[in-house]
C-alpha cells in the first residue's frame, strides 16, 4: 500500500489525467461524480473516491478532513494504491444488481454506460448471462454480437454469438404438404377426446397414441424425414 | 399468396392453424401451428408476447439435444412454472400447404425439467424477438390460415 498526501487539485490535474480514460470513478454520494468532475472548483468534494480499471490496480483517494465541504483544492487526500485487495468492479456490480432485481431498463442503462472496448472477454460472457437473467434479451444479443466481433478466436464467446444471433431465414428443404391441413382439422375435431395424450397423425389419419412422446416413438419409429405429425393434444 | 401493390410478395407460404387453449388450465385460445423442429413435425403456439421460442422438453429429448452445450438461462416463466434451461440454435420450419415452406435458424429455449416435474404440459412456443421478428406474417381467421414470408 502506497500512501501519500495529494491535494485534490493535484489529483485532478496530475494523477487523474495521467491515469487516463477507461476508469470507473466511484465516490461517496455517487453518482454525483459528474458534477464533481465538471465543476471541481465549486462542487462539494467527496470524502473518498476510487478509480478502477478492470484488470489493473485500483486507486483510492480518502479525504484527510472528512465531513468538510468547500473549494476542492483546499483539501488533501490520502492516495492508496490497492495491490492486494480483491478487485471490486463497480460497473459489473451494478449490472449484477440490476439483473438480480430483474430490472431490464436499469440493466440496459448501466450496460450502455460501460466502455466495452476495454473489457476482457470474461466480462462480455458474464454480462450476457446477466442480461438474460434480467430479461434483457436484445441487450444480451447485442453484447454477444459485439463480443463475437472482438474475440473472434474465443470458442465460448463464438458459441454465445452463434446461439444468440438474430433469427436467420434459410432455404427450406421441405416440400410443400398440401395434405397437411387434414392433421390440423383432426386436432380441431378430436382435441376434447384425446386431451393430454401424444398422438401421431399422417394426413388426418391417427397412427398411434401414447402418454409420452418416447412411448409414441417406440410405436411409430423416428418421425424425422416423414410427414408424420407428433404432438401432445391440448 | 399475398402481395404488395408493386407485386412483391408479402407472404410466400400458408398453413392451417387451430385456435384453441393450449392447456387444461387455460381458457384463452391460441393460434396453434404445424411446424418442424430439426425435422420433427409438431405443433407450436404463436405468442407475440413471448421473447423466446420455447421447445417442448419431450421434443428436445427425442432430438437427443446435449442440453448443457447451450447457454444456461435461468428463471424463465412458462405459465405457472419458473424454469431453468438452455438456449440453443435450432432449425425451425414453417410447413406450407400452399406456397413455399420457410426455414428459420432461431434461438430456442429448451427447459431442463427436474424429475418431479410433469414432462408433458409444456407446449412449444414461437415467440417474437428470436423468431417472428424476422418474418412477415398474417392470419385469416375466416379460413384459419397463417401466412408467412421472409423479410426481403
Amino acid at each position: 500500500m502506497d500512501n501519500r498526501y495529494v491535494s485534490l487539485n493535484e489529483k485532478i490535474n496530475g494523477n487523474f489525467t495521467v491515469l487516463g480514460f477507461g476508469f470507473t470513478i466511484t465516490e461517496d454520494g455517487f453518482p454525483g461524480k459528474d458534477d464533481f468532475l465538471d465543476h471541481p472548483e465549486t462542487a462539494d468534494f467527496p470524502h473518498w473516491l476510487e478509480c478502477l480499471r478492470p484488470g489493473e490496480k485500483a486507486y483510492k483517494f480518502t479525504s484527510v478532513e472528512s465531513g468538510s465541504t468547500g473549494p476542492v483544492d483546499a483539501y488533501a487526500y490520502v492516495t492508496q494504491e490497492r495491490t492486494a485487495i480483491p478487485f471490486w468492479d463497480v460497473e459489473i456490480e451494478q449490472l449484477i444488481k440490476a439483473s438480480q432485481a430483474m430490472n431490464e431498463s436499469l440493466f440496459v442503462t448501466v450496460a450502455n454506460s460501460i466502455d466495452w472496448s476495454i473489457r476482457p472477454v470474461e466480462d462480455y460472457l458474464k454480462a450476457v448471462q446477466l442480461a438474460l437473467s434480467a430479461g434483457a434479451h436484445l441487450k444480451a444479443r447485442h453484447l454477444a454480437m459485439a463480443g463475437g466481433e472482438r474475440f473472434s478466436d474465443h470458442a465460448e464467446m463464438q458459441k454465445y454469438t452463434r446461439i444468440l444471433a438474430p433469427a436467420k431465414i434459410v432455404k427450406s428443404h421441405l416440400p410443400p404438404d398440401p395434405e397437411g391441413a387434414k392433421d390440423m382439422r383432426w386436432l380441431k375435431e378430436h382435441h376434447d377426446e384425446y386431451r393430454g395424450q401424444w398422438v401421431a397423425l399422417l394426413h388426418g389419419e391417427l397412427l398411434a397414441t401414447a402418454s409420452s412422446l418416447k412411448e409414441l416413438i417406440q410405436q411409430i419409429g423416428d418421425p424425422r424425414g416423414t410427414n408424420i405429425l407428433v404432438t401432445q393434444v391440448y | 399468396m399475398l402481395y404488395f401493390e408493386d407485386r412483391q410478395p408479402f407472404a410466400t407460404g400458408s398453413t392451417t392453424y387451430t385456435y384453441q387453449p393450449i392447456s387444461e388450465n387455460e381458457t384463452t385460445p391460441r393460434i396453434l401451428l404445424k411446424v418442424s423442429f430439426e425435422g420433427i413435425i409438431t405443433t407450436a403456439a404463436v405468442d407475440t408476447g413471448s421473447p423466446l421460442v420455447i421447445l417442448n422438453p419431450q421434443i428436445a429429448e427425442a432430438l437427443q439435444l446435449n442440453l448443457s452445450a447451450g447457454i444456461l438461462k435461468k428463471d424463465v416463466w412458462l405459465r405457472r412454472d419458473k424454469l431453468d434451461g438452455y438456449l440453443h440454435r435450432l432449425s425451425l420450419d414453417f410447413t406450407a400447404e400452399e406456397g413455399q415452406p420457410l426455414t428459420v435458424e432461431a434461438t430456442v429455449f429448451v427447459p431442463e425439467l427436474e424429475p418431479y416435474q410433469e414432462r408433458g404440459d409444456f407446449p412449444s412456443i414461437i415467440g417474437l424477438n428470436t423468431c417472428l421478428e424476422r418474418l412477415r406474417f398474417a392470419i385469416d381467421p375466416s379460413q384459419d390460415k397463417f401466412y408467412f414470408g421472409a423479410l426481403s
